[in-house]
């Protein structure tokens, strides 16, 4: 049986990437009063032959542990997500940015059967983005959709910064569960 | 009144690296060539006659090739002076931030019409380098002025994001239509090819570069500064410059003879010195 696993990995140390991010953000798209901070965290999105959700975790750990190809345990943290937005705090947001060819990690998969880990049979890669807005989102209002979508998706020099939807897909997760894709 | 030397400002963002071999590939051309800082003056940077944004890693490549660098304050001056005619060009991390200021492909007033992506290619991924034979798809460019269609340029690329993709499903004939694909990938007798490895990364229609509808403005992911001299040619190369580097060997004044880079750098600057002006 196939189990999905997901699996979040942000950095320990200061995330350089997110802090130009938000730099950019801030003072490029002059969106410091909206967005009060950013975290970037790498998603494993994992299929693994396991009997059960439990049992396919063990395997992603063990894969973890026996090969570096997921993370750096010195410098980072990882925890399996769970549902869409549970982890989220009422004032984040969050964007899942994928692209949309090559988001399958082939090196992945090798590397993991050099280990002698069996079971993992898919590995694909986005990019959570966690926003903090300054205001906390509103389930049923659009504002804070189109804050999103100013941010994430990349129409112009101006407008959106976190994805190009040429290349990429962009899904956006909101903390009462909600998922939507971004469009241009 | 002796006329003025042309004046090239080679940009430099944070974390490109090509900057100053580009200068010095431009420098031989004929005209005059500045690095210029990022956040340096921009009423100074306006003065200059045409700009070159070399290759590299502007911010690291952090959130997307040239994502960041596309929003800096000096695009802004370089997007006016594009307006104004001025001829600027994109080479590989320089392409990536013309794109994604929108100034190229042009079409839609400051959107954002393309992508660089990943590339695509069998049996691997990530960053790859090796040679590419351009096959010249217009003349109409800056670029490619001096050149005729059909002509065939060998150029090294270098990249991990150099797909040339779009969502637009017209946007390519467009393209074609406009006179805007300025390079496409080819084997080394000028036959156009989709195939991997002539096709070095996957990208739309084989584009390797691309100008604005004016044509004064392009984006190419190849590196024509570095073959700017037939020394940097390698002997086994294919097709017509390499024979000519080999026939060069030991002839120092035959190596110093430019190369085929420089035939795009020199397209840029005869611009330049036109009676009409960039």
């Amino acid at each position: 049986m196939v189990q999905n696993v997901t699996l979040a990995v942000r950095l320990k140390i200061t995330d350089n990437e997110a802090f130009s991010a938000l730099e950019a953000l801030h003072a490029k798209m002059r969106l410091e009063r909206e967005v009060a901070g950013l975290v970037r965290e790498t998603l494993w999105d994992l299929e693994v032959v396991a009997a059960t959700p439990d049992e396919a975790r063990r395997i992603v750990e063990e894969a973890i542990a026996r090969t570096n190809v997921f993370l750096n345990p010195n410098k980072h943290y990882h925890a399996f997500a769970p549902a869409a937005g549970a982890d989220l705090d009422p004032d984040e947001v969050a964007v899942i940015v994928t692209d949309r060819e090559g988001a399958e990690s082939p090196r992945a998969l090798a590397a993991v059967a050099r280990a002698g880990v069996p079971g993992i049979t898919a590995a694909r890669m986005s990019t959570r983005w966690r926003i903090r807005l300054t205001h906390p989102p509103e389930q049923g209002r659009p504002e804070a959709l189109e804050l999103i979508q100013r941010i994430g998706v990349t129409t112009g020099r101006d407008a959106g910064l976190l994805a190009n939807p040429h290349s990429q897909s962009v899904v956006a997760v909101f903390p009462w569960g909600g998922q939507k894709p971004l469009v241009v | 009144m002796t006329p003025r030397t042309p004046r090239v400002a080679v940009i430099r963002f944070p974390g490109l690296n090509c900057e100053n071999e580009t200068r010095r590939a431009v420098l031989a051309q004929g005209v005059d060539a500045d690095v210029f800082m990022w956040n340096g003056p921009t009423d100074e940077l306006a003065r200059y006659d045409a700009y070159v944004i070399p290759g590299g890693f502007s911010y690291q490549d952090r959130v997307r090739a040239g994502a960041i660098a596309a929003k800096d304050r000096v695009m802004d001056c370089i997007i006016e002076q594009a307006a104004a005619g001025k001829p600027v060009l994109g080479i590989c991390n320089g392409a990536q931030i013309l794109i994604e200021s929108g100034l190229v492909p042009g079409l839609g007033d400051g959107l954002v019409e393309m992508g660089l992506a990943r590339n695509i290619m069998p049996d691997r991924d990530g960053y790859y380098s090796r040679w590419a034979y351009l096959r010249v798809e217009s003349a109409e460019t800056a670029a490619t002025g001096g050149l005729a269609v059909g002509d065939v340029v060998p150029v090294p690329i270098a990249h991990a994001e150099g797909r040339f993709v779009t969502t637009d499903p017209g946007l390519v004939q467009r393209l074609r239509g406009n006179g805007q694909i300025a390079f496409t990938y080819a084997t080394p007798d000028g036959t156009f090819s989709n195939d991997f490895p002539w096709n070095p990364n996957g990208s739309t229609a084989g584009i390797a570069g691309i100008s604005n509808p004016a044509g004064n403005v392009v984006a190419m992911m190849p590196h024509p500064e570095r073959c700017s001299w037939l020394y940097q040619v390698p002997e086994t190369l294919a097709g017509e410059w390499g024979r000519r580097r080999r026939d060069a060997r030991g002839d120092r004044t035959m190596l110093i003879a430019p190369g085929p880079g420089a035939l795009v750098l020199r397209s840029i600057c005869e611009r330049l010195f036109a009676p009409e002006g960039g």
